[in-house]
């Protein structure tokens, strides 16, 4: 696919980056972790103008870097580093270091905010002591900028802001070296020129993301003649000014997202994809075709109503009728991953989504391509509003950045005397640090000795403590965050995406974990319905408790698949459709397939937990979703499908026949289907617990001897 | 069908997070160590067999999940296990000074007759030791159980550990057994005791 094109083709771009990088500072990197890669850097840069947090450094020297940070999204930012003392050792928040430029030795860099015009504050000592300067750092994501311009015969050069338009920094090239800069990035298309020149400058165009898609999108349209130069007009590209001088370096870029095709100039020869297949949506509901793969007895019988009442099922004539009447599963197809066109078609022209829902059944059905997965995700997680402009969107993001940077603060300011006083802090920092250690390091992103991310995860999850210090931390949730980190690279942008994330399953981590402890019971309940020999086949053998299936709902099967399955999966529970708790009709789908196998081999309690535990690595995504789904469809269109389970999957209740019981209980429930989660009435609470309690009694006793 | 073992003994290995239980595990099962470690989410089994006195155990050994949080579901499993091995971590105290709770922990939640062993894991990094030896045998002596420094990483002890425990429940076992049916023969328990005193805090100490 394209992606995979266009990952290839970056490479060779960045050794060309390396190779025309004039003297200074080198492009280390620590290229297999894809850590912070200098494409370039200039000494003798004196920083000219910046935001009023730098106000210090203004007319100090330093080295002017383009730094890349590769990974699963590629991001490039500007950044500006005052060459002096600073020693800054090792950063927790260090996501690559720097070789600097200067050759004072043991200089390594922080890295760490990048937000927006971020000029965050880079130095966080490592042990907590937050160095008192703060802005040391001018940084700012490519992104982020609209245009360079050059002035002053190349030895100025001037980033501007997306959002305003306005002078996001400024520099002055000591050795008039500004050029090369500009010519490096030109080399490497994160800027191209724009058309006119005027004003006695020479501007350039930053190359978005945007307009990389922007641009993608044209040329699969097939449209012809698509100058580079109008697109950025077309959104946020401010005014270009003109030209281009080899003086001035610098530029940024979110390169990787745009296609490899989409270089200036060549956008006419774009790819083109098949539209139609990218652009096919299989609807929601109702599918057509054959029966479903899965190998169970879907209508066996089952159904009914509570859980509560009648610890060993039995069936009653209602419910009989109820299972009976459970419509054929039908077949159900996955879909293509949206994809960037598909994307844009969604962006208003001042950055909006329209359509909020439809983005998310396409999700939903296929997933997402993976260089949009760090924007989409943003999204999906709450972070951004699908009604957020682009402006408000940077205003978020800049909000956000000065949020997460307060709550950092608190935590690596906290003294020795502190912690050693404060028992909850060190127990959840303590955790943190064994548990980061061994979190995906065989992902490539955090493997090796020293790997900075880890440094990053652990700055997350320490951050998350401050933010949310009642759940703190606790064992699964580093889990969580990898993956997004992973996708997202950047700190604060992972942070906040983790917190959306926390918000859907924090009850996972109850202290007394009732979260879980109710899934269990809802699992238990869709099981009886959708697939009732296995779940008569659980009860007659004393597992219908369902704890085999704690590791897959407390880390959303995290461990059962491979990281790319991972990100598929989540990013299709994410959407929270077709129905809430989809994430358990997921684990209802699994059993589904290994229904033979525990009947046939007779397993008992601690053999069905061994298999399952075994199953890692075996799951077929694919079909387990298509199976998850059809498993809802079908009881989605089942009349006579009782009230609790109708909430649990959040469809409309039925309207209350005369004297049924259990009214009370089901009014209690809440219409979203996740809080449900945790807002049980104390009498569901106690009820779903004696009945688990004894389930598992039950299934320990069986394994005694 | 005919049982491949004469016994089957449920054990427990709880402990603070970190501190090595799957490690511990990994090398008695499969005598291996994976230097890719990944936290316990949940619960897990391994099964070895092991022979004692010309009887075959079956040992079907729970590893669970450290952290605080997980105990009401971790506890759940306590009530069925016959042998409990307290893990904590040499080279950090915390870990030790939290084999109290533990302790606590099954007291409340498991059989009252439950035999426990006391583990002292990694003791192959003697030069990050922050629990001395001493303190180990004396915490256990404290609690009437016994005790070894093991390395799940180099293979010291573990396997003499396990032994050690399977066989106490063994004889545990097979005296209730005889109390229960008048004796047919002559004890068979003695050899396995004196076995256990050869192997229990032994190696360790060379380190």
């Amino acid at each position: 696919m394209n992606d995979s094109v266009r990952y290839e083709r970056c490479q060779p771009m960045l050794g060309v980056l390396s190779e025309s990088q004039e003297g200074i500072g080198a492009s280390e990197s620590d290229a297999p972790q894809g850590n912070g890669n200098e494409l370039c850097t200039h000494d003798g840069v004196l920083l000219k103008k910046a935001n009023a947090e730098h106000i210090a450094e203004l007319n100090t020297s330093g080295s002017l870097s383009l730094v890349e940070y590769s990974l699963p999204r590629r991001r490039v930012y500007v950044e500006w580093h005052l060459n002096d003392n600073i020693m800054i050792a090792d950063d927790s928040q260090d996501q690559g270091d720097w070789a600097l430029v200067d050759t004072i030795s043991g200089r390594t860099r922080t890295r760490s905010e990048c937000s927006a015009f971020n000029t965050k504050p880079a130095e966080l000592g490592s042990n907590g002591n937050v160095a008192p300067a703060r802005a040391r750092i001018v940084r700012a994501l490519l992104e982020d900028l609209a245009a360079v311009e050059v002035q002053h015969r190349g030895q100025t050069l001037r980033f501007l802001r997306k959002s305003d338009n306005g002078v996001h920094c400024e520099f002055f090239f000591q050795h008039g070296n500004a050029d090369l800069f500009v010519r490096f990035m030109r080399q490497q298309h994160f800027i191209e020129s724009s058309e006119a020149g005027r004003s006695g400058g020479e501007v350039y165009a930053i190359l978005n993301t945007e307009n990389q898609k922007l641009k993608k999108t044209f040329a699969e349209l097939d449209i012809g003649e698509i100058k580079a130069s109008q697109l950025p007009r077309e959104s946020w590209l401010p005014n270009k000014l003109a030209g281009f001088l080899g003086n001035i370096p610098d530029y940024v870029q979110p390169s990787f997202q745009r296609s490899p095709k989409s270089r200036p100039g060549s956008l006419v020869h774009g790819d083109r994809q098949n539209s139609p297949d990218n652009y096919q949506f299989i609807k929601l509901s109702g599918s057509t075709n054959s029966a479903c793969s899965s190998n169970s007895q879907s209508r066996g019988e089952s159904a009914d109503k509570s859980p509560a009442d009648s610890e060993l099922e039995n069936l009653n004539a209602q419910d009989e009728k109820i299972v009976n009447n459970l419509p054929a599963r039908q077949s159900v197809q996955r879909g293509q991953p949206l994809n960037e066109a598909q994307w844009l078609e969604f962006k208003t022209r001042d950055g909006r989504i329209s359509d909020s829902l439809r983005i998310k059944e396409l999700i939903f059905r296929g997933g997402i391509v993976p260089s949009l997965r760090a924007e989409v995700w943003k999204y999906l997680l709450n972070y951004y509003e699908w009604s957020d402009s682009e402006l408000e969107r940077i205003e978020r993001r800049s909000q956000k950045t000065k949020e997460y940077y307060k709550m950092k603060a608190q935590w690596l300011a906290m003294t020795t005397a502190q912690e050693a006083n404060f028992s909850g802090y060190r127990d959840r920092k303590c955790q943190i640090e064994k548990d980061v250690k061994r979190t995906d390091r065989s992902q490539q992103f955090f493997a090796g000795e020293d790997n900075p991310n880890l440094m990053l995860l652990q700055g997350i999850l320490m951050t998350y403590v401050m933010y949310n210090f009642d759940l703190g931390y606790v064992q699964g949730m580093s889990d969580l965050l990898a993956p997004i980190l992973e996708i997202q690279v950047n700190e604060v942008d992972a942070f906040w995406c983790f917190v959306g994330f926390m918000d859907m399953v924090f009850s996972n981590f109850d202290m007394d974990q009732a979260g879980m402890k109710t899934q269990f019971a809802q699992l238990r309940r869709l099981l009886e319905v959708a697939n009732a020999p296995l779940f008569k086949y659980m009860c007659s053998h004393e597992s219908d408790n369902m704890y085999f299936c704690f590791r897959w709902l407390l880390v959303w099967y995290k461990r059962e698949l491979n990281n790319d399955d991972v990100l598929k999966l989540w990013e299709c529970l994410w959407t929270r459709l077709p129905c809430a708790n989809f994430h358990l009709l997921v684990s209802v789908a699994i059993l589904d397939q290994e229904t033979n196998v525990i009947i046939d081999r007779k397993y008992e309690f601690t053999e069905i937990l061994k298999h399952v535990n075994e199953l890692t690595g075996n799951i077929d995504l694919k079909r387990t979703l298509e199976t998850a789904e059809a498993i809802y469809l079908q009881l989605k269109a089942s009349e006579a499908l009782p009230n609790d389970i109708r909430h649990i999957i959040g469809e409309p209740l039925l309207p209350l026949a005369a004297g049924e019981e259990r009214e009370d209980e089901e009014n209690a429930y809440s219409d979203d289907g996740f809080d449900e989660l945790r807002e049980l009435t104390p009498e569901e609470k106690r009820r779903n617990q004696e009945l688990l309690e004894e389930a598992f009694e039950r299934s320990l006793f069986m394994q005694h001897i | 069908m005919a049982k491949t073992y004469d016994y089957l003994f449920k054990l427990l290995l709880i402990g603070d997070s970190g501190v090595g239980k799957t490690c511990i595990l990994f090398r008695f099962s499969e005598d291996a160590f994976n230097t890719t470690f990944i936290s316990t989410i949940g619960i897990d089994f391994k099964i070895r067999t092991i022979e004692l006195d010309n009887k075959k155990i079956k040992l079907q050994i729970w590893d669970t999940a450290g952290q605080e949080r997980f105990r009401t579901i971790t506890t759940a499993y306590y009530r069925g296990a016959m042998g409990i091995m307290l893990v904590y971590d040499i080279t950090q105290e915390k870990s030790f000074e939290n084999i109290k709770n533990w302790i606590r922990n099954i007291e409340e939640n498991a059989a009252a007759d439950v035999e426990k062993m006391l583990l002292g894991n990694k003791c192959e990094l003697n030069d990050k030791r922050q629990v001395s030896k001493e303190r180990g045998e004396q915490l256990a002596i404290e609690y009437g159980i016994k005790f070894m420094e093991t390395s799940a990483k180099a293979s010291i002890n573990v396997e003499e550990a396990f032994l050690t425990l399977a066989s106490d429940i063994k004889a545990k076992t097979e005296k209730r057994m005889e109390a229960n049916n008048p004796p047919k023969g002559g004890h068979q328990l003695k050899l396995t005791e004196i076995r256990t005193k050869d192997s229990w805090l032994s190696r360790c100490s060379l380190l």
